[in-house]
């Protein structure tokens, strides 16, 4: 079964085996853990910076130790009716889970490498700036030269 | 039984003092090869011609370098592609780039180029890498000394150095990979050694004087050690802060901070600068041969990091970056 966590990181699984390892792994803490294990281990080697492999236990038990807020209700009327069925818990954990997934999709947005082009070596302020600053340089004059076409 | 066992103490004990003594010896003889390299590049007088390879990309450049006793004067030629050359004396160089229409230079000030781009002080370098001997080679037309300075942990790169077994002079550089492979190199395909001390080689070789003129201005100031507005570490991961600077950039509506970095050998900057409205946030990693970047937003702060070092080396940096409490 690890086997076939490790094809499925790798994106190199049909749909349907794909569908079925997710199930499986829906219902094994164990197969959760090693999916966790998995892509630290890959972080690591690509020397991105490392969640813990229990990160999202950790998060949940922080979110279970919130406290409710508790506050006296107060005379409904009609509009506030419709407002409030907006606080529903529904519509919070609705809420939540929006947020978790912008969270998660920022951080992602920060590790992954850039899809911009790459630096243009002989437009790139910042890379300038470097160049010239540097003391030494296997070729200073050099390294902007060889990209220019 | 006591004599012979004690005899054979004494005997480990001088064999491993010897040994141990041999090792020092060896490794001490290995970085005097270097220590001669790095004089040599400035003090003869040589003219050649090397080439550059990184990937794809191959770009000749003729060197020209004379100690005139009195001073240095060196003038780099690019042969290939765009004509760019720089001409320098003493520390103080001057980048003539042409462009279409017109001549751009740049004045830069204490930059070393190919083959003088080993400090003079080495004790930086041995802190963060080991030298080996390696085999011989021959380099345009020299027996060369091949010496590999080791990385002493992951935040840095090897090099491969090939030296001339006579006169030191560095002859071909390479950037290792973590296993060994070279990233880019450089190195003489032709190479003689002079002893006039001529100077009518000392001008532009191939600026076109029919052109208009453009002096470059880079908007640079020193920065005060007060005037950063984070708290980075002088010593990170084996680099020191070697200097600070200011720049204000194009359409930039703040100046932008940098601190720069040296382990003896590699470089890396970092760039600090406050996010405003209608700046595009740069966030990722990119990389260009040996030289790898990674920008980051934090605290309302656009990082940058630029450094010929491996990726995890930039993150490093990246991470370190703490901001000054209000």
């Amino acid at each position: 079964m690890k086997q076939q966590v490790s094809a499925l990181m790798d994106a190199d699984m049909h749909n349907e085996d794909a569908n079925q390892v997710m199930n499986v792994m829906e219902s094994s803490s164990h197969l959760r853990r090693t999916w966790a294990e998995y892509h630290l281990i890959g972080d690591v080697m690509r020397g991105e910076p490392t969640l813990s492999v229990d990160f999202t236990a950790k998060l949940m038990h922080q979110l279970s130790e919130e406290p409710v807020v508790l506050a006296p209700r107060a005379q409904q009327t009609a509009s506030q009716t419709r407002l409030q069925s907006l606080s529903h818990p529904v519509w919070a954990l609705a809420a939540s889970v929006v947020a978790v997934g912008f969270v998660a999709w920022f951080v992602v947005q920060e590790l992954q490498p850039s899809q911009q082009p790459m630096m243009n070596a002989a437009q790139d302020d910042y890379l300038l700036a470097h160049q010239s600053a540097a003391p030494s340089n296997t070729a200073y004059l050099l390294e902007t030269v060889a990209f220019e076409k | 039984m006591f004599e012979n066992n004690s005899m054979k103490i004494i005997t480990s004990f001088v064999a491993i003092l010897f040994a141990f003594l041999t090792h020092t010896a060896i490794a001490e003889d290995t970085w005097s090869y270097l220590e001669k390299a790095s004089l040599a590049a400035h003090e003869l007088s040589y003219d050649g011609i090397y080439t550059y390879h990184l990937g794809q990309n191959v770009k000749s450049v003729q060197v020209t370098h004379v100690n005139y006793g009195q001073g240095e004067y060196a003038r780099v030629v690019v042969l290939d592609g765009k004509p760019r050359e720089a001409l320098s004396q003493g520390g103080d160089t001057v980048i003539f780039n042409q462009k279409q229409e017109k001549v751009v230079i740049e004045k830069r000030r204490g930059q070393n180029s190919f083959p003088a781009i080993l400090p003079l002080d080495l004790d930086t370098v041995k802190q963060n890498y080991q030298a080996q001997l390696s085999s011989t080679e021959r380099i345009a037309g020299r027996d060369a000394q091949i010496v590999v300075l080791q990385p002493r942990d992951q935040y840095r790169f090897g090099y491969k150095l090939w030296l001339d077994k006579e006169y030191g002079l560095l002859l071909k550089f390479a950037t290792l990979d973590s296993v060994g492979n070279p990233i880019d190199s450089i190195g003489f395909s032709q190479l003689v050694l002079m002893t006039g001390q001529k100077l009518d080689w000392f001008r532009p070789s191939n600026v076109d004087r029919g052109k208009n003129y453009e002096m470059q201005q880079r908007q640079v100031s020193s920065l005060q050690e007060d005037e950063i507005n984070c708290e980075m570490s002088d010593n990170l991961l084996g680099y020191r802060r070697i200097s600070q600077f200011k720049h204000n950039m194009n359409h930039k509506p703040n100046p932008v901070t940098q601190m720069v970095y040296s382990d003896g050998l590699a470089t890396v900057s970092v760039f600090v600068e406050p996010m405003t409205r209608g700046n595009h946030p740069r966030v990722g990693f990119s990389e260009l041969g040996t030289t790898n970047m990674l920008g980051a937003i934090a605290e309302g702060h656009q990082i940058i990091v630029v450094g010929e070092v491996p990726q995890v080396t930039v993150t490093q940096f990246v991470n370190a970056v703490k901001f000054k409490k209000k």
